[in-house]
């Protein structure tokens, strides 16, 4: 496959600099995805997908154009040829465009993004896959399983450019969304779980199941939360990713930093956080869902600490924005996403992390939940996320357990856990040791001081 | 193309399944962006695929490819089948599609391809430089235009055979305000299935201006009130209640799996007579707008709350067959590589007869909540969550201080309930629904400004 994307790129970058071109960045891709859908317990729907494509960017002096396209015949590249160049001749000139990427050979080794096992499965094993979550989830009675979602996509790109630029690499990835619910007595309670992997072998499918049934159970005994009152919260890592990739991710962006909207713009090598969180930006990071040796411009991926015992270290940047900082691209220059492969040739470059870490402390969640007098443990928000420009937040608690003298207390649910997630991170309790991957972080449960919680 | 697709439904016909279609898709998108008065990006996609779809002992395979050879087509339509092969427990379910032939066009005025690109580029350039000419204190002024141009064929094995297009079109302003370590943003956005006569419609000075002031006057807002409030929440807000709580749990699926809080509760009472709430993919311009759906289905109106009282759910072929009702074109797919699922169109209640004033004078204390900024469907437990980028106290049948972003919350058949003052002034905004976090879909939500009883947080 690398051979045909080759070739569609040796092609395109060919004709964009014949006709007129400065300079050219071609980015071609294989995709291929199954999903296979399990509804009302048993596996329903299955699909298979395969995509083949290109994401041209051509530059004429300070004129830049974008056209992305599927790719079936060679009419199909001199369209996309032909269209960006026009787009390009037209495009105002970006004072701030300066160039496309240098080469830079990546050295090192990238481990655990590859699963070949992952390739050769067979539908109906992947069927009895999931029909084994549905089953170890249902075990017991009282759970039934609605919905779920095991998708599993291969991709191989290819990223060259008219400056030398010339790197390609193949990823897998696994994805498993599913919801059960329970009723008892005229009472309802939905469970989540989900899991993000590169391999297959990396996922305990039986812990799986049994976190769905556990998840689920604990929210059918879930009671309205009635009060208003500020006390200690523990947010564990699958609710607590959504807060910090909308936050902290946004404030670390070179972009954003550029665009002086980033609360955090003025702030490098000050404290920005408690000093027991250490966050690191690791485009290397083993089994990382975006690890890679190059970014998707093709410039070497680093491993680079952002926060260090609270002090801003670092602002991550692709290509363009580190021209307009005047400093060099640290590898963050990304169009892939977490959770699907589909069609990553459609996107344009973004500056955005790569895969984050969160450094665990040393307490274990149920030393955690004991050294706390009264407080809340968070198990699954509406939809977690916090105000990018100023960290507010007032999520609704889906499901919840209150701490009460150190020990699991109440179930709550529609509750309105409220803060400032900027705040927040400047009074950190406790860190958990043991880390989750979600998405494209690796973060363990964080214990903070003090956040509103309000009932009805 | 159409030929193809018909070739390849006969081709799958005869390997031995019970329904099958094929849909050829292909979108043209192009995407400007605009940041502090400079372009950022302009970008133009193409992508064509298409997708085969087969239906056997109740179960589904999908292949889809973007390789459109007849021998690739026959391999992917050839996995499908062995997909739909490879389940156990066999369902007995017999879909039965509305047969349509038909081409159709949409009616729009100006065709978005054949304004020139400079046109589009200066318009958006001046809608961004009016942000910031409005006030210092706006930092960042973005400006994001998209035209979307999908032209769809579909054939199935019961005798359907159409060919139509959508053409969608939006532009969004977003400017973000400073002050003294305080950050502020605010939004405009136009969007609908229309031609440019959609972007002519904006004038560029004045909306960038509007929106830039909103920004700036919210850096002084004060911190919101929190509890159980009487509120009344614009018809942004009210979109929100309509599509993500009572929508998403009123997609047939979920019933039909018993997911919803709304499984069983036809013809029961859902809200005070003043709550009537519909489905309709047939409303002239409007974003959730289509003729027809993934699956050929026409579009239609779904009445789902008629005056309080609880009427019916919206259908694909499937959940359709299995309640042994019409399929209402709720069938959607977010592109070829994508599954069906029942998505909603254009979610909305209908207006009343108050104007906003009469509401507000009439309020003793209470809270104005003004557009909304994010949602989340609760299907199974019937929660509402919305967070408002705005609001305003109101005090002794008067608005009084701007308050900054807040959370509403609760039981959405609480709120329902509480509804006692519906204007006649009526909205509705454009914008894209997931389900289960992913598959977005273009759709529409809105309805008039309505006063119940809300919990309040977050600020």
């Amino acid at each position: 496959m690398l051979e045909n994307l080759m070739k569609i790129s040796v092609e395109a970058l060919k004709l964009a600099s014949r006709q007129g071109a400065d300079q050219v960045e071609v980015f071609t891709a294989y995709t291929r995805t199954r999903n296979i859908y399990v509804e009302n317990s048993v596996p329903h729907l299955s699909t298979n997908n395969i995509s083949i494509g290109i994401g041209l960017k051509c530059a004429i002096g300070k004129r830049v154009g974008f056209t992305a396209s599927t790719v079936f015949s060679k009419k199909d590249i001199e369209r996309v040829v032909e269209e960006c160049i026009s787009i390009t001749k037209v495009s105002p000139e970006d004072p701030n465009f300066e160039s496309l990427p240098d080469p830079r050979k990546p050295s090192g080794t990238v481990k655990n993004v590859y699963d070949e096992d992952l390739i050769e499965m067979e539908e109906s094993k992947l069927l009895k896959v999931a029909d084994k979550i549905v089953k170890t989830a249902e075990k017991g009675g009282k759970v039934k399983v609605l919905n779920g979602l095991m998708r599993l996509g291969e991709f191989t790109f290819h990223i060259t450019n008219s400056l030398g630029v010339d790197q390609d690499h193949k990823g897998t990835l696994v994805f498993l969304h599913f919801s059960a619910k329970a009723g008892e007595n005229g009472r309802v309670g939905e469970g989540v779980e989900k899991a993000y992997s590169t391999t297959l072998k990396n996922i305990d499918f039986d812990k799986f199941g049994k976190e769905l049934r556990r998840k689920t159970l604990t929210a059918l005994k879930a009671e309205l939360y009635k009060g208003k009152e500020e006390m200690p919260v523990i947010i564990v890592p699958v609710e607590l990713q959504g807060l910090f990739d909308s936050t902290v991710a946004f404030a670390i962006s070179g972009e954003h930093v550029n665009k002086q909207r980033s609360p955090w713009k003025d702030k490098l090598n000050e404290k920005v956080a408690s000093e027991s969180l250490t966050i690191v930006d690791d485009g290397r990071m083993p089994g990382g869902i975006l690890s890679a040796l190059i970014d998707d411009e093709g410039v070497p991926t680093e491993t680079k600490t952002v926060i260090e015992r609270g002090v801003l270290k670092n602002f991550i940047y692709d290509t363009y924005n580190a021209y307009i900082a005047d400093t060099e691209s640290t590898g963050n220059g990304y169009r892939r996403s977490t959770r699907t492969v589909e069609e990553i040739f459609m996107r344009p470059v973004s500056c955005t992390v790569s895969n984050v870490e969160i450094k665990p402390g040393n307490k274990s969640l149920e030393d955690m939940i004991n050294e706390i007098d009264k407080g809340c443990l968070v198990e699954k928000f509406a939809a977690p996320s916090a105000d990018p420009f100023t960290g507010t937040f007032g999520l609704e608690v889906r499901c919840a357990t209150l701490i009460e003298n150190g020990s699991l207390g109440k179930p709550i649910r529609h509750a309105l856990l409220s803060g400032n997630f900027y705040e927040a991170i400047k009074n950190i309790l406790m860190i958990g040791k043991e880390q989750e991957l979600i998405e494209n972080m690796k973060l363990p449960p964080i214990a903070f001081e003090k956040l509103e919680l309000i009932g009805q | 193309m159409l030929d193809t697709l018909e070739k390849l439904v006969d081709y799958v016909r005869k390997l031995g399944v019970d329904y099958c279609d094929a849909r050829f898709e292909r979108r043209e998108t192009l995407q400007i962006s605009t940041a502090n008065g400079s372009i950022r990006a302009i970008s133009r996609n193409v992508r064509s695929g298409v997708s085969v779809r087969t239906f056997l002992n109740g179960h589904w395979g999908y292949a889809s490819s973007t390789e459109l050879s007849w021998e690739t087509l026959k391999s992917a339509a050839e996995k499908a089948v062995k997909i739909a092969k490879s389940f156990k427990n066999e369902r007995k379910i017999d879909l039965n599609p509305i047969v349509v032939e038909k081409k159709y066009k949409p009616p729009i005025k100006i065709d978005p391809r054949e304004i020139d690109l400079k046109e589009k580029i200066d318009l958006l350039l001046e809608l961004d430089k009016a942000q910031r000419k409005a006030d210092n204190r706006i930092v960042n002024s973005n400006v994001r235009y998209r035209e979307l141009y999908t032209n769809y064929m579909l054939v199935n094995s019961k005798g359907s055979k159409i060919e139509w297009t959508e053409i969608r079109i939006g532009i969004v302003a977003v400017p973000v305000s400073f002050e003294a370590g305080k950050m502020q943003s605010s939004y405009f956005v136009k969007s609908g299935t229309r031609g440019y006569e959609l972007i002519k419609e904006v004038d560029p000075n004045v909306e960038g201006e509007k929106v830039a002031k909103e920004a700036v006057e919210l850096l002084s807002a004060e911190k919101p009130p929190g509890g159980y409030l009487t509120v009344i929440v614009d018809p942004d807000i009210a979109g929100l209640l309509a599509h993500e709580v009572m929508g998403h749990a009123s997609e047939a699926d979920e019933i039909v799996k018993k997911r919803s809080f709304l499984t069983g509760i036809v013809g029961e009472k859902v809200g005070s007579e003043l709550v009537t709430m519909v489905d309709d993919g047939t409303i002239p311009g409007a974003h959730g707008t289509i003729p027809f759906d993934s699956e050929g289905t026409p579009s239609s109106r779904t009445v789902i709350i008629e005056n309080g009282v609880y009427k019916g759910y919206m259908h694909n072929l499937e959940t359709a067959a299995m309640m042994n009702v019409k399929p209402t074109g709720n069938g959607r797919a977010q592109d070829y590589n994508r599954r069906v699922w029942v998505r909603m169109t254009n979610t909305f209640f209908e207006k009343g007869d108050w104007s906003l004033e009469e509401i507000i004078s009439e309020t003793k204390e209470g809270l104005l909540a003004m557009k909304a900024l994010e949602g989340m469907e609760d299907p199974v437990g019937g929660g509402f969550e919305a967070r408002a980028l705005k609001g305003y106290i109101i005090k002794k049948g008067e608005r009084k201080a701007l308050v900054r972003s807040f959370t509403l919350t609760g039981k959405a058949l609480d709120i329902l309930k509480t509804v006692d003052a519906v204007s006649k002034d009526f909205e509705l905004q454009g914008g894209y629904c997931g389900k289960g976090e992913e598959d977005f879909v273009p759709v529409s939500t809105g309805g008039p400004y309505m006063r119940a009883k809300i919990l309040i947080g977050g600020g």
